[in-house]
């Protein structure tokens, strides 16, 4: 048989078989599947028309995402974060008023330093002595952010010993030790009388400006 | 001017549907329907399924006409290749349930009396389970062959086969069939399928 021919009626033993054949019918397509089809049409129509309108939104609605994005995220109002800001600032804003006022140290007497060096007139400096500031050189100069804020105990003793560390010459390499003054246990601690006197202008000035010193909230 | 659909080839009418022209596609449907329907209809012995693979195969030339190809085959070829696939998928798992309840056929013209129409709804189903028989792959040869008229260069683009597979799974079909049906082919033609066929 050709590639391109039809089967043709005659009386032949096919001819029977497709007789037989011939007798299962189909049913005619249902008139709903017309409709189903139809408004399928109509529904893609309306996406068509409707696609370049979305496909704008979404645009402008990505824009919009981006703009907000990329603008910074405002500062948080309070809790721990708004606690450390204020105790930086206070850190940062307290050394210029200390070193208006401590800006012209007075040299300090030989008889001072021999009187802070001994243990009666450091607890006394620790408890009621004006806050000197320890700090280095340039930050009296001036610069915020060398400033070091110290317990006012710890700031006496700071400021002593850099005044003895100004005053003190260095031993030539060789030297003998100086010798180590021995103080029995039980032995009472010597008690200077001109202690009190060289104590009172020192308590004077912290009076003065003791108030001025912000509470300690939490240790360094 | 208005064009009528009727007047234009598929291919343009496929563009036109393509630019969203109901009219156009409607053409098609109509162009084309009948034979789907029927094709899938005796591949999957259910006219349920026959009107699912219908709907499917102008469903997906709706959404995507580009995939049909002038030049390689006609519409016609395109869309019963469509209705092949389709049908196989559901043909594996239906046929054999379907067969033994085939809803009653619409007898458009010429009705019989009712000893005639019961020997021939018998005839009918017999034929039904006989084709339902068959492996797939000769089954839609000799629907596409026997029942679409298709010639054999036709049925073997539908199939995706050369034309002397095509020729050997129609014989061996026939062959099946014959033994099939052996005590029916007995009888002579009926003279009225003869009249109603020339």
């Amino acid at each position: 048989m050709k590639p391109n021919r039809r089967f043709e009626w005659n009386e032949g033993p096919d001819d029977r078989l497709r007789a037989l054949l011939r007798e299962w019918r189909a049913p005619e397509p249902p008139r709903q599947l017309e409709r189903a089809l139809a408004w399928r049409l109509r529904r893609r129509n309306a996406w068509k028309r409707g696609a370049p309108w979305l496909a704008a939104a979404a645009c402008l609605a990505l824009v919009l995402l981006g703009r907000l994005a990329s603008t910074p995220p405002a500062a948080p109002p309070a809790g721990r974060q708004a606690r450390d800001t204020e105790a930086s600032t206070r850190a940062s804003a307290r050394p210029p008023a200390r070193a208006a006022s401590e800006r012209s140290p007075s040299p300090a007497p030989p008889s001072e330093s021999a009187a802070a060096r001994s243990p009666a007139i450091t607890g006394a400096a620790a408890g009621s002595s004006p806050r000197p500031s320890a700090r280095r050189p340039a930050a009296a100069a001036g610069s915020v952010e060398d400033a070091v804020l110290v317990e006012p105990g710890q700031a006496a003793l700071l400021a002593e010993l850099a005044r003895d560390l100004r005053g003190a010459k260095q031993s030539p390499p060789g030297a003998p030790l100086p010798p180590i003054e021995v103080i029995p246990a039980h032995a009472a601690p010597p008690v200077e009388p001109s202690a009190e006197a060289e104590l009172q202008p020192y308590q004077m000035r912290w009076e003065s400006v003791g108030s001025e010193w912000p509470s300690m909230r939490r240790a360094f | 001017v208005a064009i009528d659909p009727e007047t234009l080839p598929d291919a343009e009418l496929l563009m036109a549907t393509a630019r969203g022209d109901e009219a156009a596609f409607l053409e098609i449907y109509e162009r084309h329907r009948d034979r789907v329907f029927r094709f899938a209809y005796r591949m999957t012995g259910s006219a349920e399924l026959a009107r699912d693979v219908t709907h499917t195969c102008f469903a997906s030339l709706l959404e995507a006409p580009d995939r049909y190809d002038s030049r390689r085959a006609s519409l016609a070829t395109y869309l019963c290749s469509a209705a092949r696939n389709q049908s196989l998928r559901h043909a594996r798992h239906s046929w054999r349930e379907k067969a033994g309840a085939a809803e009653p056929d619409q007898r458009t013209s010429g009705e019989p009396g009712p000893l005639e129409q019961l020997l021939g709804d018998e005839r009918s189903r017999v034929v039904q389970a006989a084709v339902g028989a068959l492996a797939p792959l000769h089954r839609e040869v000799l629907i596409l062959a026997e029942y679409e008229e298709l010639d054999l260069a036709t049925i073997a683009q539908v199939v995706g086969a050369e034309v002397g597979a095509v020729k050997v799974r129609l014989h061996r079909a026939r062959r099946k069939l014959r033994t099939a049906l052996a005590d029916y082919l007995k009888g002579e033609v009926p003279p009225a399928f003869r009249t109603r066929v020339s």
